[in-house]
């Protein structure tokens, strides 16, 4: 019979191994070693999740990568997952006794303190750090904050005149705010450490007016903080909440957008900072992971961080000095009290805004 | 003795190999159910609250429109399709439609159609203009093989209008409805085209719950939706596959079919898809791409970029090995198949999920802390398109052939190694290729199963998005499509090859 192709028994057997032996060669070039990686670690081998954006954090790694031989295999946040689904992988890691990561670098505090008391965050206190105010640094040595970014109002400015903004966060309940104002899912990133710092400090009662006033006069629940950026610029709201470098990043593609930091009702605003800190039980924890953590904490990175289109402010006073910045005044609130608040603000959020 | 020990190790083998796919189909679903089982009741008291129901519903609306637009949108170059399978141009415009990342399709929309109160406009139509091929393949198969006689004869009768809606839709009605479920099924779980468009469909709210909580009883609830759904749809199209009539085709007629020379107006329809299909893009590459940033996107994400092609590719390769082994087996096909089905009703942020917790333990370390986890996702979550394709394909065969091989003395298993597999493997490539396309672009699944070695370029172009960097985005796009499209092409240049011995085997024949 003839006919086309022929499979016999070889091909059908090759056919077969192709898929194992491309597997087997994708893990012998893998950058991690096979098999057990906790037995047979490479010690030069370090594995990160970051969630400080990508761009901004791989050329960071890269250069610690060249400076110091040593291999560090990131895994950046998705704008799908954003920190709260790196979290779960460390915590999901964690439980089943096989963390992967040796570092997380964190684009915010809030889900780092919830890991510290979980307890799955190893106990260092960075030798960069010591230049660092104790604002942000964990009492227990888990973790250090540095590069703020703000939380800020983001306008057109060609159809929001500086005297329709809002003075303060309280103020945006009013309808003519609620009802242009675009927002991200207040169950995830900042935005849901936003919110927890208004439950922690205007108190339960006046929070979830706040909350119940922007869900009756329509406020936009949209998928992330960039998301209510474009919400702005395509004109399908007039405001957003949002995070400085989100509106830096709509600037420097030439976008009309603006922003102001508002009053958290204390005379301050809220100011998230990044974090690094080590992970409990890490594959490759110990010299390596430390070295990398003093150096995501140090100034050299901080200052990177500043000068990056990110625009992060540094938490160093000789280095906003040096830079010529500003640090706006900042809330009193701390940042342990704002994730005590976090899961009441959790429930309120789903009670009222996204029932 | 030797012949005996032969036939012992080919059974050994290919039983061995059906346990490793159905294992790979079933343990994911196992250790998920156990992990519902044991986890504790959701905190959250509302069950389904309002938003995210409002929020299913209008995704079922505009995943229905899409796939709805897409038939629409094949069925006129059906019959070119039918008559010149295996042609070199169409298959290459088609692969290379699939190929092109979503997302670019609706930023190119999003310039063409702008405002955002026609996002769901923007997102129906990059999805039509995605997936044509797909439908328009299923259709041409069905054409090919029972409707141009009785087209024909109808159009000397009445008119073409007449003839389309009286004899080719009825005729086509199989092909419409496993269309519309495949269709259905892959926008229902989509993510980045209503991304881009700025629109928020249930997708991304599983994906937010997968991300939030480590409770599968949580997502297994709000995913509950998403299956009912489908299972719907799939009952609807399943009783128009038995209801429809059906109308054998003659082999001569088959191969006369595929050697039609192309007409004018037949050229004048592929350049008119090259425009649809390709438009969108280039409206969103003018303006956007900078020969800086297109060699930045290469320098920066060349690693990410190759091994998200090499790991969908792997992917698409155990679905084809799966789709070809089980054309051996027919009796265990039909449920591997069933199987696989079940796991396309499933939303990909749950296929993620299921597969962490299979996997990571430290047994299967060696797979959740590289990247076959990903190419095991892809598997389980595209997989049923190359088994099905491989089914239908199958169950088309010329059953004379057969019965000659037959006579002829041939055994079943040299049945299917010398004509069932050769006849089958141009419609399994063609399912690979959209595979490949449909792992590319996924998001929901590879969101929670991405590995420290590598970043899935989805991910990195969503990145952009956000950032705001489109010369960078519409740069990554290009590099990808033109990397997949190359290697579609050699794969798109083989079936065509084999499609045609087949042709010149048959036509020797007589």
């Amino acid at each position: 019979m003839k006919c086309g192709v022929i499979l016999s028994l070889k091909s059908s057997l090759l056919v077969a191994a192709i898929p194992l032996v491309s597997m087997g060669i994708g893990i012998g070039c893998d950058k991690r070693t096979t098999g057990d990686s906790r037995s047979t670690a490479n010690p030069m081998t370090l594995v990160a999740y970051c969630s400080v954006d990508e761009q901004f954090a791989r050329p960071i790694l890269e250069d610690y990568e060249r400076q110091h031989h040593i291999q560090i295999d990131a895994l950046f946040d998705s704008e799908a997952g954003k920190t709260t689904g790196l979290v779960q992988k460390i915590i999901s890691e964690s439980k089943s006794g096989r963390p992967r990561a040796d570092l997380f670098w964190s684009g915010e505090i809030f889900h780092t303190i919830l890991l510290s008391r979980m307890g799955y965050l190893e106990t260092y206190s960075p030798t960069t750090a010591k230049d660092i105010s104790t604002r942000f640094r964990d009492a227990d040595h888990r973790w250090t904050g540095t590069a703020v970014r703000a939380r800020v109002l983001a306008y057109d400015p060609k159809r929001v005149t500086t005297a329709d903004l809002p003075k303060s966060w309280i103020e945006l309940r009013q309808e003519r705010y609620a009802s242009q104002l675009a927002i991200a899912n207040p169950l995830f990133g900042t935005t849901r450490g936003h919110v927890a710092s208004m439950f922690a400090l205007w108190g339960s009662d006046r929070a979830r007016t706040f909350l119940e006033d922007l869900h009756r006069h329509g406020v936009r629940v949209v998928d992330g903080n960039s998301a209510a950026v474009r919400a702005v610029i395509d004109g399908s709201a007039r405001y957003a909440m949002t995070d400085s470098d989100d509106v830096r990043a709509a600037q420097l593609s030439g976008a009309s957008v603006e922003s102001v930091m508002l009053d958290m009702g204390d005379g301050g605003t809220l100011l998230i900072p990044c974090s690094v800190s080590l992970i409990k039980g890490s594959p490759h924890g110990g010299p390596e992971a430390r070295a990398l953590a003093d150096y995501l904490v140090s100034a050299e990175v901080e200052k990177a961080l500043a000068q990056s289109p990110s625009g992060n402010i540094p938490v160093r006073e000789s280095l906003r000095n040096e830079l010529s910045l500003t640090w706006p005044e900042e809330t009193k609130i701390t940042f342990d009290k704002i994730v005590d608040a976090m899961s009441e603000a959790e429930q309120a959020t789903r009670e009222i805004l996204l029932r | 003795m030797k012949l005996l020990s032969r036939n012992a190790a080919q059974t050994a083998f290919s039983r061995l190999l059906t346990v490793a796919i159905v294992a790979c189909l079933v343990w994911p679903a196992i250790a998920f159910m156990k992990s519902c089982w044991l986890a504790d009741s959701s905190p959250h008291a509302v069950a389904f609250p309002l938003r995210a129901t409002g929020l299913f519903l209008r995704t079922t609306g505009l995943a229905a429109l899409g796939a709805l637009l897409c038939i629409i949108l094949a069925f006129p170059i059906v019959p070119i399709l039918a008559r010149r399978v295996g042609s070199w141009p169409l298959t290459a415009i088609m692969s290379a439609t699939l190929l092109c990342p979503p997302m670019i399709l609706a930023l190119g929309m999003k310039r063409i159609a702008p405002g955002s109160n026609l996002a769901s406009l923007q997102c129906v139509a990059s999805w039509a203009v995605w997936c044509w091929p797909i439908s328009a393949s299923l259709m041409a198969l069905e054409w090919r093989r029972s409707l141009q006689p009785s087209f024909s004869a109808a159009r000397l009768e009445c008119s073409t209008f007449r003839a389309i809606v009286h004899v080719a839709v009825p005729g086509l009605a199989r092909s419409i409805a496993v269309s519309f479920l495949a269709l259905f099924a892959i926008f229902l779980g989509d993510y980045a085209v209503p991304h881009a468009c700025n629109l928020q469909v249930y997708a991304t709210e599983l994906l937010s719950i997968a991300d939030s909580s480590t409770n599968s009883r949580e997502l297994l609830r709000a995913s509950l939706p998403c299956l009912a759904m489908i299972a719907l749809v799939f009952a609807i199209a399943h009783r128009i596959w038995k209801g429809a009539e059906r109308e054998q085709t003659t082999e001569d007629q088959t191969t006369e079919l595929s050697l039609c020379p192309y007409r004018r107006k037949h050229v004048i329809l592929i350049v008119i898809y090259s425009l649809l299909s390709f438009g969108p893009a280039f409206v969103a590459f003018v303006g956007n791409l900078s020969a800086s940033a297109f060699g930045e996107a290469w320098t920066l994400y060349r690693d990410d970029l190759s091994a998200t092609i090499a790991v969908a590719g792997v992917g698409s390769i155990l679905a084809a090995v799966a789709a070809i082994h089980l054309t051996n087996a027919p009796r265990t096909a039909g449920w591997v198949l069933l199987i696989a089905l079940c796991w396309m009703a499933v939303p990909g942020a749950l296929v993620g999920q299921a597969l962490v917790i299979a996997f990571n333990r430290n047994e299967t370390a060696w797979i959740y802390d590289h990247w076959p986890i990903l190419s095991i996702g892809y598997f389980i979550r595209f997989g049923w398109i190359a088994l099905a394709v491989a089914r239908a394909a199958q169950s088309g065969i010329d059953q004379s052939l057969l019965d000659a091989a037959i006579v002829d003395g041939a055994s079943h298993r040299q049945l299917h190694r010398h004509i069932v597999t050769p006849l089958s493997l141009p419609a399994i490539v063609a399912a690979s290729i959209a595979i490949i396309a449909l792992s590319i672009s996924d998001v929901a699944a590879s969101s929670l199963l991405r590995v420290p070695s590598y970043n899935p370029i989805a991910h990195v172009i969503i990145e952009k998005f956000h950032r705001f960097e489109d010369d960078m985005l519409i740069s990554l796009c290009l590099w990808l499509f033109a990397i997949a499209a190359g290697l579609s092409l050699i794969l798109t240049s083989l079936a065509s090859k084999a499609v045609g011995r087949i042709a010149i085997a048959r036509a020797g024949q007589r």
